[in-house]
């Protein structure tokens, strides 16, 4: 060991101790997704406390909840009244409920722009039918009426996501396509499972009513899954003859992938031990389950992309984002809806047999990284006349 | 329409303080860690403190409160956290430093993680018998590399408030080592 007086040692350390570039990326990732998943305005309460909770497609709630805020904003100064705001937080069957749906949610569609942005918000709309349709089923509410309604309103939404995923699919946008259709899944999947969960607690009358919608969700869960599966089977099996510089694509949006599921587990973990005291103790272990297998999923894409099998890795850490929004989902309905268990962890995902391919667009972590610089407009000292300085400094001392 | 146009500024103003605070992330975060770093002598707690500095300032932006100096700002929130964690934290021993994963370039050989914990163990051992004050005052002159102008945007001090506490510090240390 070099014989350093305490400054020089200071120095050596210095140079030494550097931030690890890849939790360092981590950490980035997670802020992004923190700001983007941002609560830019409070869910709206109506006089009786009821109280949404809101089923995520991540990247799209901070947009949605944004763009609604101002939305609102906008149809009180044009209508002069509270009766916009007051329709927010109204279900099926109330006075106020077709404003909300023909007034606000219209002002939502058209201050949303772009093509993926507009799909995604029908999935959140068609969410959104499901959670009304929670509420009412926890409240007893869901008679004939109500219930056809949002059973034709959730199909509408949703068939909106299916032509829209569709058209993107024409446009040969199949990225976009295939992170919609996987998240719609995630939304799909857990409300199914809440849904039947009501159902099981609910009185026979009410069951009966309850089973339809159940159904219907069931159906488009399966639709959708399918169609998931047919994008993971084409983003593993397209390429096989891919150039040096497709595959570098596909390896950095599969390394992506995987950020953005290890932010999101490990947010996720926070987040359920945070919170531990108010979620069931089933949903608890579902939640840690799907964590320790999403997990699993990612060492394996990890090992994919080590042996340059990019489109699996892709595929797998997609599978473990699904996990992933469900557990959160279910554990929100676990301390919104105070569901007390019997939501089962099921096995959702059909793994893919990815093989080499090319990604022709977006994933999850380029999707928020758009347009990022280094550039600082800070002052910052050159090191060596930093060091000119320090040592002048302490020879003042000395 | 002036409501349209009024909803897009807002967006704008959004997209802007999120671009502001990721460019302060790529800017800044690397001397926020090595900051943190040898005011808690932890790898693992000072990427934590990084994370929580940068969400605390993110808080603070989207309440509509403007930041003119953000890395002052960010130095100012991280050195709160770390008086937070000083209240709790107990001295650690040679050993515990060996066992964590400190970081050092790839083509490591055994002998540099040695010398390099000795070292670490030196410095923390000595910086450890300085008040908490004078702690940070080395840190942000000696390992931050700022000069005083920028301690005294950190500290709120004045400039000759923050030479007299630098040269009280370094005495102080100088006396130690």
């Amino acid at each position: 060991m070099p014989n350093l007086n305490f400054w020089g040692k200071l120095n050596t350390l210095r140079e030494q101790i550097k931030f690890d570039q890849e939790r360092k990326l981590k950490i980035r990732n997670f802020l992004i997704n923190e700001i983007n998943n941002s609560k830019l305005i409070n869910e709206s309460y109506d006089a009786n406390q009821k109280k949404y909770f809101w089923s995520g497609l991540v990247i799209s709630r901070y947009q949605f909840k944004y763009v609604a805020a101002f939305a609102t904003i906008l149809i009180l100064i044009i209508s002069g009244s509270g009766l916009s705001l007051a329709a927010e937080s109204s279900l099926p069957g109330e006075l106020l409920y077709p404003i909300k749906i023909n007034v606000n949610e219209q002002v939502l569609g058209s201050l949303t722009f772009g093509d993926k942005a507009k799909i995604e918000l029908e999935a959140r709309l068609a969410a959104r039918r499901l959670e009304e349709a929670e509420l009412l089923m926890l409240s007893g509410k869901l008679d004939n009426d109500t219930q056809s309604n949002i059973e034709s309103n959730f199909e509408k939404h949703s068939q909106n996501v299916s032509n829209g995923v569709s058209n993107l699919e024409s446009s040969r946008n199949s990225t976009d396509a295939a992170e919609i259709t996987s998240k719609f899944e995630s939304s799909l999947r857990a409300h199914e499972q809440i849904i039947r969960k009501l159902g099981d607690n609910s009185s026979e009358e009410v069951k009966s009513r309850i089973r339809p919608v159940e159904a219907k969700v069931k159906e488009r869960l399966q639709k959708t899954s399918s169609k998931r599966f047919e994008f993971d089977n084409s983003i593993a099996g397209r390429a096989s003859s891919s150039s040096g510089e497709a595959n570098n694509i596909l390896k950095n949006s599969a390394q992506g992938k995987i950020d953005t599921a290890t932010v999101l587990i490990d947010a996720l973990e926070k987040s359920i031990l945070n919170q531990k005291d108010l979620i069931a103790p089933e949903v608890f272990n579902l939640a840690e389950n799907r964590i320790k297998s999403a997990r699993s999923l990612i060492e394996l894409a990890k090992s994919k992309i080590e042996t340059s099998n990019y489109g699996e890795a892709f595929n797998l850490a997609q599978n473990a984002i699904r996990k992933i929004n469900v557990a959160n989902l279910l554990k929100k309905a676990s301390t919104e809806l105070k569901l007390d268990g019997g939501l089962k962890d099921e096995s959702d995902d059909n793994e893919s047999d990815g093989i080499e391919n090319k990604v022709d667009g977006n994933d999850d972590k380029a999707s928020v990284q758009s347009g990022f610089s280094t550039s600082s407009d800070f002052n910052t000292k050159t090191k060596k006349g930093g060091d000119e300085r320090r040592d002048s400094e302490r020879e003042e001392n000395d | 329409m002036k409501f349209t146009s009024i909803a897009t500024w807002h967006i704008l103003k959004m997209n802007s303080m999120k671009q502001k605070l990721i460019d302060a992330f790529d800017a800044h975060s690397d001397a926020i860690y090595r900051h943190c770093y040898f005011r808690v002598f932890k790898k693992t707690r000072a990427e934590e403190l990084v994370q929580e500095t940068y969400m605390k300032t993110w808080d603070y932006m989207k309440k509509g409160n403007k930041i003119d100096n953000v890395r002052a700002f960010l130095y100012k929130v991280a050195n709160n956290l770390i008086i937070d964690e000083s209240r709790k934290r107990k001295e650690e021993s040679l050993d515990d430093l060996l066992e964590q994963n400190i970081f050092i370039e790839p083509s490591y050989r055994e002998d540099k993680i040695f010398e390099h914990n000795i070292l670490l163990a030196e410095v923390k051992e000595k910086m450890k018998k300085l008040p908490e004050e004078d702690q940070k005052m080395i840190t942000l002159r000696y390992f931050d590399d700022l000069d005083p102008k920028d301690i005294s945007e950190i500290t709120g001090d004045n400039k000759n408030n923050v030479s007299v506490k630098l040269n009280r510090a370094i005495h102080k240390l100088r006396q130690i080592i």
